[in-house]
């Protein structure tokens, strides 16, 4: 077996047993009537301090607290973990006061973008590495720009080389559209492709048919460009989708944190004799 | 077709030394090593004529008491001759050698865990900003005259300690052993007192020992009895041979025989060009990198076994005949050896072996010729006796090839090869399927170093690999080649090769040197931003001399003050990014194929 795939063999064994050891002794002590919510409650108060604190190992690299990568493993499977804790200290049921319902609708946003998250992470890598060629992501305006200039030169360069040409007409009704069009983020992001793409190489390929032998030469060129526009499209789509989930993820984190924290403040206070 | 003619470059297109007049090599050849026969003019030809060479690989160096001429660890294409004067030796080695401040280098040391703590408020806020006192508290003395920059000790009688030193006189050479076997420098040499010495290059020294038998037999003696031994000794295929506390006299007196037979007729060869570092890139880009033919052949596949080649410096590939072309199986580093395993089984069998895979010198390579009788007396007799077994001949001594043992992918073999970063010894590959292009690395880089990250995530890619544009520490640092102030050295403390700052002059030899672009010239500012420029030190005045900002070359430290170890990989989350060891191939093979 492989090292990496040992590792999640490893840890998805570990968290499961975990997981059915933490719902195994909620039920036991529940069912001997004593009450379960504080305890739950600050383990899952405890976990979502510890999962947070990742962020924030990030930021000091030359501290000497493990790697990024060991942070992670524990991380994604103490957020698996989380979840757990948070259905056994919601009794398996729907919160029904304000701040209850808020909360848990901010921590299953959390929960929610950290799988969204994980599940890109483990899948966008591959699609960009599929693309070819790496670009990155702070230098996709300037290779994008570099590109239209390319085109814009193409075709200049056959207006004046071949008279009477259809290109400049053809390049103004639909390249140039195509060229200056932003990104088709959302069919990138799930297809892989624009949904302009298509289109514009069918029209290429139709256009073809009127042009003379020069001006195929000088189609050509252009067409290659146009591909690699696009697939920087599509690039930039997914390196932005891997960049722009945390966004979501972190702020969110800090939210569930403060209200967490509200949350254990105002239980404290009106336990009354519960504790 | 393009009419462009230029002049077909030659032999000398480019001197040694653009100062070195007709008058300095008129003024040499009546030196005593060339008026005396020792060298004589009338022995070289007139297409590669002594004066030529004189003129175009050579440079009159006039030194000063306490300059220091070579230094212990570092590298260099060239040999000196002492034509007057004296130099000082610095025999001592490894933790006993010149402290590293003397020698302009920096004295690494990993920063303890309050100093780490410090970190998080210490930090610069600038991006290259550097402590101004620093330089004006560590530089060590230098004169720059015609000939570059050189340090120099104030006081060479504190420095050195006279009794672990020895003394050369003219007339004399040294520092021919590592420019004619491209290895580190093993000794500090500093001047005595005034004297004058010609520094050669390697090419000159060739053709030297080609026209004058004197001087090919003392460096030929002087490798047998030095560099030879020295390597054989470390080697662990002759590491039975070596004396040990257990043995009779007469067993040690055996062996000494048998290591002695191998020490007389070993051959020392050389292939391949030394010193086009940049001719490599250039094939790459041209695509016929993977055209052998530019790869000079060592040791040719079916051709009969004469004996086992040790690699003594540089990278040799190990390829096998694949249909017209040739197929890389597996690339050989200083220390390793090819033609064991065919000579093994001649050995066994009692017939001759024929070669299995073909051996070429990548770059510049240097191979001890071990013949099939010494090894098979001096190794299998002995090894295989010991063993008591034919089919035990020690597992680590044996060449294994990617086939043996299901290593890296062919392919991406190629690649490696290929592209040269088999020579680095902390080469950053990065699996694009696993890096989400977070820029975790790059932030933890600029954050141990000054703001300013000392890569870039950036570079050639094969399949899923990319060998990102960062300091290999190459097994073989030519970055390190022409640094006058020995500012870029390798690291005594780990091997890391690394820029003492406070004596980096910002030349850009090393960048220039550097084939893999990793070395970068960045403009240093003070605490509070601004750029820094050079004053008038000499008359004391502190108005700016130039309008050039002073630049300093900066790269991947492998963060050596971090006790963490490299920064790039501790913060990278997904695995994505390690610093592999090239030179093993096996340990390379392991993360390649987790």
């Amino acid at each position: 077996m492989r090292a990496l795939t040992r590792r999640r063999t490893i840890n998805v064994c570990l968290t499961l047993l975990v997981a059915f050891v933490l719902i195994g002794a909620a039920w036991i002590v529940k069912n001997t009537l004593v009450e379960t919510h504080f305890l739950t409650g600050w383990f899952f108060f405890v976990t979502i301090i510890f999962l947070a604190a990742y962020n924030l190992r990030k930021a000091f690299p030359f501290l000497p607290l493990g790697t990024s990568a060991q942070w992670l493993q524990v991380h994604i499977y103490a957020g698996l973990l989380s979840f757990v804790l948070f259905l056994i200290h919601i009794d398996y049921e729907l919160p029904n006061g304000f701040l209850e319902s808020f909360l848990a609708s901010v921590y299953l946003v959390v929960f929610g973008s950290g799988l969204v998250g994980l599940y890109m992470s483990r899948t966008f890598p591959k699609r960009l590495t599929d693309l070819g060629e790496e670009v990155i992501f702070e230098q996709i305006p300037v290779v994008r720009n570099n590109i239209q200039t390319d085109v814009e030169d193409a075709i200049l360069e056959c207006t004046e080389e071949i008279h009477n040409s259809e290109i400049p007409m053809f390049y103004r009704n639909e390249i140039y559209p195509f060229i200056m069009r932003r990104p088709d983020r959302w069919s990138h992001f799930v297809y892989g492709y624009s949904r302009y793409w298509r289109p514009l190489q069918k029209k290429l390929s139709d256009a073809k048919r009127l042009f003379d032998e020069e001006e195929l030469n000088a189609l050509a060129k252009v067409e290659i460009r146009l591909s690699r526009k696009h697939q920087l499209d599509t690039q930039e789509t997914l390196q932005f989708a891997l960049k722009v989930w945390l966004f979501i993820h972190i702020p969110a984190t800090y939210s569930l944190l403060t209200f967490t924290a509200l949350h254990v403040v105002l239980v404290q206070v009106w336990s009354g004799g519960a504790l | 077709m393009s009419n462009v003619q230029i002049k077909r470059p030659e032999r000398w297109s480019v001197p040694f030394s653009e100062s070195m007049t007709e008058e300095d090599v008129e003024y040499v050849l009546q030196m005593p090593l060339f008026a005396e026969g020792m060298i004589d003019p009338e022995q070289f030809g007139k297409r590669i004529s002594l004066a030529g060479i004189l003129k175009n690989d050579a440079s009159l160096l006039k030194c000063h008491q306490g300059e220091i001429i070579v230094r212990e660890g570092e590298w260099g294409n060239s040999a000196f001759f002492l034509l007057s004067g004296s130099v000082s030796v610095a025999v001592q080695r490894g933790n006993d050698s010149l402290p590293a401040e003397i020698l302009g280098r920096s004295n690494i040391r990993q920063k303890s865990f309050i100093d780490i703590l410090k970190q998080l408020w210490n930090g610069h806020r600038q991006v290259e900003s550097r402590d101004l006192e620093k330089y004006s508290a560590e530089s060590p003395s230098s004169r720059t005259t015609k000939e570059g920059t050189r340090v120099y000790l104030q006081d060479i009688s504190i420095a050195l300690d006279l009794e672990k030193s020895a003394t050369i006189n003219a007339v004399d050479f040294f520092g021919e052993q590592s420019a004619l076997g491209r290895i580190e420098r093993t000794a500090t040499v500093i001047a005595a007192g005034d004297c004058e010495l010609l520094e050669i290059r390697w090419q000159g020294i060739r053709d030297m020992m080609s026209k004058a038998p004197w001087l090919k037999l003392q460096i030929e003696s002087r490798f047998r009895m030095y560099g030879l031994q020295r390597f054989l000794q470390a080697s662990p295929y002759f590491e039975h041979l070596l004396p040990t506390e257990d043995r009779t006299p007469e067993d040690v007196e055996r062996r000494n025989a048998l290591f002695q037979n191998v020490l007389d007729d070993a051959d020392f060869r050389s292939y391949g060009s030394y010193d086009k570092v940049e001719k490599f890139t250039k094939l790459v880009e041209s695509g016929t990198a993977s055209n052998l033919v530019h790869e000079p052949l060592i040791a040719k596949e079916g051709d009969y076994l004469e004996g086992v080649y040790l690699i003594r410096s540089g990278v040799a590939r190990v390829s096998h005949q694949a249909g017209h072309k040739h197929r890389t199986v597996s690339y050989l580093t200083p220390g390793q050896a090819f033609g064991v395993n065919e000579m093994i089984e001649g050995w066994k069998t009692s017939r001759h072996a024929d070669l299995r895979y073909s051996l070429r010198a990548v770059g510049y390579v240097n191979v001890i010729f071990i013949p099939a009788r010494n090894f098979e007396q001096a190794v299998l007799n002995e090894l295989m006796a010991r063993e008591q077994s034919h089919s035990t001949f020690p597992d680590h001594l044996s060449s294994k090839s990617s086939d043996e043992i299901g290593q890296i992918d062919s392919g991406l073999l190629e690649f490696l090869v290929e592209r040269r970063f088999v020579n680095g010894t902390a080469t950053m590959v990065i699996d694009l399927d696993r890096c989400t292009r977070c820029d975790d690395c790059v932030k933890a880089c600029a954050t141990t170093h000054d703001n300013n990250p000392r890569f870039l995530r950036h570079g050639p890619i094969y399949d899923k690999y990319m060998v990102a544009n960062a300091c290999m520490h190459c097994a073989d640092p030519v970055c390190m080649i022409q640094c006058p102030t020995g500012a870029i050295h390798r690291s005594m403390q780990g091997g890391e090769v690394v820029i003492n700052d406070t004596t980096c002059i910002g030349c850009s030899a090393c960048a220039n040197n550097c084939p893999y672009d990793a070395i970068r010239m960045v403009h240093i500012r003070d605490e509070q931003g601004d750029l820094i420029f050079p004053t008038a030190s000499e008359s004391g005045t502190s108005a700016p001399v130039s309008l050039t900002p002073l630049t300093k070359a900066t790269k991947c430290d492998l963060c050596a003050e971090q006790i963490t170890g490299p920064a790039c990989q501790q913060a990278c989350p997904h695995d994505a990014l390690v610093r592999l060891n090239l030179g093993t191939s096996e340990t390379a093979a392991e993360w390649f194929n987790r």
